[in-house]
């Protein structure tokens, strides 16, 4: 009964606080460009790192709000591509959040792996863009991305059968499990 | 402070812009509605304006009851919003209630959309000319009656109203049907769609039929081909029209016959639609969880890929070990010093029991651990 009034407040929290962990993010990557910037640097980074860490568990709530508002969720390729970019924007937002807490807030600092950073803010930022405008388009038959000179084609998908999706899950669980058990080991970096 | 002023000043001035569209640009959508919706803005003469549209209507002024006809109409317009989106009913009458043909007895085949509504919504190209058409089955009463076109939309310019144009009424005057008429099944509708790449046959239900015939074209092509029938049920007819693909959309025209009259139909229109989509929802969460693992694996890997290599002073944890265990480091010191290990002979000698002598070689000595000859020092060899 409540289940589209809690989509909305949800998906209004995630987005945001999201989009302001993507671009705090984004934010401090600029700042080891400037001399001084040390101080915004360690702000930025604390408030991505923080905003990430909420916005994490509210993807998956917001998914399954959505799903519960919808009387054919995944029937259709617009609720499709929603479960597809949901599962981007986390592993993006997921990967960004694993990487400040392996290595702390000198990640920024080291210019490899504070691009990687900015590859998952980036692609995080992105994917809930999209994800915001499918929602949009879904509900109110206009979105943000309307603005493009050519609007992406979220009318089709990528559906692969329901079981090959179940052997590509347990594949991507074996290979982070992999990737965090066998993976080169790491070490925090100086601030 | 200045900074908190100019702050509240953009959260304000963000705040009132979203005041400037209280209008539904966007239209409500292809359905059967009443005249002005049953009484939108549209229908508000204080909201409302009239459209500059011309509507013009060109049809028979006559039809056979309970036999197809069709009502073709023609809108000119050039003052319309930015959207250039236009609403066009087809209506039996203009009083807000009521207004639909089937109200007065009409049955739509075809709508210009390729559905059975009576409003429509279309994008006026720039030329400004719209031209539309609706099948119809005439009312199976005899009689005058008649049919109106409505038009609204918008201006799009601040301060704007919604605009309302109508035509005037087309009289049709409706005869009794020939005995024997051959036409459509009164409550046969036209398919509005098939399926990309889907060549099963179209079936038409029909009464006093004999025989059909039945030419298609592609939509805007000028020749049209004949297509093959075969009877179906009683009353049916299965028509092999090829399949389209994309969004290409195929007329077609029916001429039914009975060996006395041969009626030729209106042209009918038939879109193509994507296959029907075969996503589930247990098969949308699994795809999404596997990008989502598979991201992260990427990038945890890359991180431990491209982390700073670590330094031989990092990796030497020697002080730190010690620092740990100063109980054992301890006893070590207290210990007593073992004694220095007899240094290794250098200097080769019989009495050794490394080196062997033997009465061949008087100056030499056998070096058992390197198993080689060595000079003997005491026999002045290798001197």
């Amino acid at each position: 009964m409540f289940a589209i009034t809690f989509h909305h407040l949800i998906v209004g929290l995630a987005t945001g606080i999201a989009t302001l962990s993507c671009a705090s993010a984004l934010g401090a990557w600029i700042s080891t460009y400037f001399v001084g910037g040390s101080k915004a640097r360690a702000y930025l980074d604390r408030t991505a790192y923080m905003a990430g860490v909420v916005a994490v568990p509210m993807l998956p709530l917001a998914v399954l709000s959505g799903t519960l508002a919808m009387n054919d969720p995944g029937g259709d390729a617009m609720s499709y591509n929603k479960f597809l970019f949901a599962g981007l924007t986390i592993g993006f937002l997921v990967s960004m959040l694993v990487g400040r807490w392996r290595f702390g807030p000198g990640i920024w600092v080291e210019s490899r792996l504070s691009s990687l950073q900015v590859i998952c803010a980036v692609g995080a930022l992105v994917s809930i863009t999209i994800l915001g405008s499918i929602g949009a388009k879904m509900s109110l038959g206009e979105s943000t991305l309307d603005i493009l000179p050519i609007y992406p084609a979220f009318d089709s998908s990528i559906v692969v059968n329901q079981w090959l999706a179940l052997v590509l899950f347990l594949l991507g669980l074996g290979a982070m499990v992999v990737a965090f058990v066998l993976g080169p080991k790491d070490e925090r970096l100086p601030e | 402070m200045r900074g908190r002023l100019f702050a509240l000043t953009i959260v304000a001035t963000m705040l009132l812009a979203t005041q400037g569209s209280v209008a539904n640009p966007g239209g409500e959508g292809n359905d059967d509605r009443d005249f002005t919706c049953g009484g939108s803005c549209h229908g508000d003469p204080s909201l409302s304006g009239v459209s500059s549209a011309v509507i013009a209507i060109d049809s028979s002024a006559t039809a056979f009851a309970g036999t197809a006809y069709q009502f073709d109409t023609t809108i000119e317009i050039h003052e319309i919003s930015h959207s250039r989106l236009l609403g066009v009913f087809l209506l039996g009458s203009t009083n807000g209630n009521g207004d639909q043909p089937s109200d007065h007895g009409w049955t739509i085949i075809q709508d210009p959309a390729g559905a059975t509504d009576n409003y429509v919504e279309v994008s006026v190209p720039n030329t400004g000319i719209v031209s539309l058409s609706w099948v119809l089955n005439a009312p199976s009463t005899t009689g005058d009656t008649e049919l109106f076109i409505a038009v609204q939309h918008g201006a799009g310019y601040p301060g704007d109203v919604a605009y309302l144009g109508v035509s005037d009424a087309h009289s049709i005057e409706v005869n009794p049907v020939p005995a024997n008429m051959p036409g459509f099944a009164p409550d046969w509708t036209a398919p509005n769609y098939r399926v990309t790449g889907d060549t099963s046959p179209v079936s038409i239900m029909t009464q006093n039929v004999t025989d059909i015939a039945v030419e298609w074209k592609l939509e805007g092509e000028s020749f049209s081909h004949q297509a093959s029938v075969e009877a179906g049920g009683e009353d049916e007819w299965l028509v092999h029209l090829p399949a389209t693909m994309g969004e290409s959309r195929m007329v077609y025209r029916v001429t039914t016959s009975n060996g006395q009259f041969d009626v030729v139909q209106p042209w009918l229109t038939m879109g193509t639609a994507p296959p029907e989509f075969d996503g589930t929802v247990w098969g949308a969460r699994a795809q999404g969880f596997a990008g989502a693992f598979m991201i992260i694996a990427l990038f945890v890997t890359l991180q431990g890929i491209l982390q700073p290599a670590r330094k031989k002073d990092d990796l030497d944890h020697t002080a730190e070990v010690e620092a740990s265990e100063p109980t054992q480091a301890a006893e070590e010191s207290a210990a007593p010093m073992p004694e220095p290990e007899p240094e290794e002979e250098t200097v080769p000698s019989a009495d050794s029991e490394r080196y062997e002598k033997y009465d061949e070689h008087p100056d030499l000595l056998w070096d058992l651990v390197e198993e080689k000859w060595v000079d003997d020092p005491n026999a002045g060899g290798g001197q």
